[in-house]
Formats: structure tokens, sequence, C-alpha cells
């Protein structure tokens, strides 16, 4: 199911349909969440899973990609565009075609090369455009890779962080700070982690795009920041199923913005394996 | 020529304003806007893509922007600088240029002027209807050798 937050006041609503397009799709909406693969294909690859996938607008910069090729290595990449709207979309595209060339067309196994590969072909592509760039052509990006013949979970990340908890102690491990797509006048080099997954038996694992602890919100209408984060998905979690956490997330996210018009787009992506 | 001619001339210039205003601020290429005319019932005026906005409030009706894929494609190959953008990132190119356009015509109206979230569609769906009590108009622009229509219908 595809879940956005539209606003759009009720008078608004309905002279739109009455007098235009009624029960028209919006197609460049359909294209921005039909780009990405569904819970059931994420289901597939790592066993249980969600996402929470709110872009301010109609469409927005953050997405994600997944593939699991013939060696049994399963991938899922989380990445947030610069910007917001209609650019930004365009963007998660761009990145999106350059993860498939890494990943399906160069074999690329290990997040940090992956990471190497997109910061790499960014460049080729930007560098000598730089005084011409209008949009943001920047992105953090999690790659996280599922070796399931090793049992072993890798992680790199630009910019991201891959979060987990486990009987509600919290665990990171960091990303570099360096986005991909940005700073070409230094060398981007990214490290990789890895994690046996018997480490991460009923483990909670998150990646997610700044908006989701960047959200405003709460009694003080601050920023939720990480601390809030987890502390949210810790109460969360005493609901059984991911299916029953992602339902209270969504309704946390509602209740901690309240009536603040959202400030950038939201994806929050939990699995457990 | 009657008070509410005058109005809706106002109206229109206020669009031609925002559309030549984008268009300067993306590109150096200036539109080229043509007469206005009122479009029939049976005419279609939608070219490959197009990018919709309701409006209500202080003014009820429907914007269009529609043009072929290429406009929106040089559009994206000089703001953007993609060098092949898909057929999403030129119909988010349209919705993007009509959500502009009517977004800048609201500044000129104020608040009481809401405009709708874009739809964005291609061809011409079998569920396009327009409003019957309000009059159409066309006007028709080129940019970079594309031509393209901006449609307003407004009460």
């Amino acid at each position: 199911m595809i879940s956005t937050r539209i606003n759009i006041n009720k008078s608004q609503s309905q002279l739109f349909a009455k007098h235009s397009p009624q029960a028209m799709e919006d197609l460049s909406v359909k294209n921005y969440h039909s780009s990405f693969p569904s819970e059931e294909y994420l289901n597939r690859l790592f066993g249980q899973t969600y996402v929470i996938n709110w872009p301010m607008s109609e469409v927005g910069g953050d997405g994600y990609w997944a593939y699991e090729d013939e060696e049994g290595f399963a991938f899922l990449i989380v990445y947030d565009c610069s910007g917001h709207g209609r650019f930004a979309s365009m963007m998660t595209r761009y990145y999106a075609n350059i993860l498939t060339e890494a990943i399906k067309g160069q074999g690329l196994k290990m997040p940090s090369s992956i990471l190497d590969f997109v910061h790499e072909s960014a460049k080729n592509d930007w560098v000598n455009h730089q005084n011409n760039l209008n949009v943001g052509k920047s992105a953090d990006m999690g790659v996280m890779v599922l070796d399931k013949s090793r049992k072993k979970i890798y992680f790199s990340g630009a910019g991201m962080d891959f979060v987990y908890i486990q009987k509600e102690e919290f665990n990171k491990i960091e990303g570099s700070k360096v986005q991909v797509g940005d700073r070409f006048d230094i060398e981007h080099s990214y490290s990789y982690a890895e994690i046996p997954l018997r480490k991460l038996k009923k483990t909670s694992c998150y990646m997610f795009s700044d908006g989701a602890t960047d959200i405003f919100g709460g009694p003080r209408n601050k920023k939720l920041k990480l601390s809030g984060l987890i502390e949210a998905i810790v109460k969360c979690q005493k609901e059984t199923t991911l299916k029953e956490e992602k339902a209270q997330m969504e309704k946390f996210f509602n209740h901690w913005s309240g009536s603040n018009e959202p400030l950038d787009d939201l994806l929050l992506i939990g699995l457990r394996f | 020529m009657d008070t509410k001619q005058l109005e809706f001339e106002k109206t229109v210039n206020v669009f031609i304003n925002s559309i030549e205003k984008y268009f300067n601020k993306l590109t150096d290429t200036p539109i080229q806007t043509h007469p206005p005319f009122i479009k029939q019932p049976d005419d279609l005026v939608l070219k490959e893509c197009t990018g919709m906005i309701g409006i209500s409030g202080s003014k009820m009706g429907l914007v269009y922007i529609s043009g072929g894929m290429e406009l929106f494609r040089d559009l994206i190959l000089q703001y953007v600088g993609l060098e092949k953008p898909t057929t999403s990132d030129m119909l988010d190119m349209a919705g993007e240029l009509s959500n502009v356009v009517a977004g800048n015509v609201r500044e000129s109206y104020g608040r009481e002027f809401m405009i709708s979230i874009p739809i964005v569609f291609q061809g011409s769906p079998d569920k396009l209807k327009f409003p019957k009590d309000v009059p159409i108009y066309v006007i028709p622009f080129d940019w970079d050798g594309h031509e393209a229509y901006m449609v307003i219908g407004l009460k």
C-alpha cells in the first residue's frame, strides 16, 4: 500500500473532482511509488520488512532499491536525494539507474564498492557541469548486503547509518559523513562493516532518511532526533509483528508532527531477518 | 468590452507573465506566446504530456500546460542537466511547470486563489472532462522550437 500525505483541503478536492480528470491517476505520483520495490518483494529477500515512505509533497527525493542475485546476495539500498518534490524525484531514478548498473551490470557485491561506483558515476556525469547545476545532485545513501550463504550482513553508508535494536538496546553502524555525488574535490573512500546474521536474531534493523529524525513536533515542537526515533521504535516494538510496528510508527509520526506541515521527505525501512 | 471580459483578460495576462517568468528563470530561451483562442467543445487541445491544476476560492476552474515529450526533455536537459531523462522524468517536469506557474499566479491573487496539487497525464484520457459552463481559453506558445499550450478555464 502506498502511504502518502497529500495536504489538500476539502473545497479544493471537491472542485478538482468536479472540474478535472475525475478519478484520474497522477502519473508522476504513480511512477514515483511504483519505481520502488514492494514490501512483498522485500519480504521475499529479507524476511519481515516494512516501508514508510512519505514524501513531503506528492513525490519526493527519498528512495530505495532492492535485488537478489543468483549467488544469494540480497541488496537493499536506501537513499535520500537533495531537495524535494519533482526534481528530487528525478534524482531518485537517476541513482536507481546507477545502482542497477553497479549491481546487475558490474556485479559488485561489497557495499563500499557500490558506493564508490555510485559516487564515481555521479562525478563523471556532473563534475564538468558544476556551474550549471540548478538542482541538487548529491544523496545520502546506505547500502546493506545480506550474504545468504555466509550468513552475514555488510553495510556501508554515505551520510546514512544502519541501526539495530536488540532487547530494547540500540546499536548503530555509522556511515561516512560524505554523501555520494558531492565534494568532487576530495577523494571518497567508503569502508564497510560486517555483522554475522546470528547476532541479529530477534533483532529489528532500520535504515532511514534524515526526514525520520528531523520531523518537527512533540510537546515542545522540536526535532524528533535519533534518540526520539529509537524511543518510539522501542515502544512500538511491544507489538509482536513488524506489520503492527509499521502501523504504530505511522500513528506515532502523525501524532508527533501534529498540525505541522512536513519539512522533509520521510523514509523508514524496518527489517527482521 | 464587458467587465467580465476585461477581468478574464487580466487573469490570462497574469498566467502569461507567470509562464514567461518561469521559462526565463529556467533557461536562456524565452517563450513566444501567440494570440489566445477559445477552445471549441469538441477540440482536444492536448499534446503528449500535460500537467493540470484545479483552482478554487476567488476563482474557479482549471489550468493546464500541455506539450510534447521533447519540450520537457529539453527543459530537463537545460535546467537539471540529465542527458537521458526517462518518461517519468518528463512527466515530473510537466507537473513541476504547471505547479510553479499556478503558484506564481497565486502570489498575484493572494490566499483566496487556491490551487490543487497537479495531476499529470499522458495523451487524451477518456476521463478528462472540461467544465461546461466556463469558456476555455487556449494560449499557444513556442519554446526553443517546441509548440505547447497553456489552457485556462476560469470563472
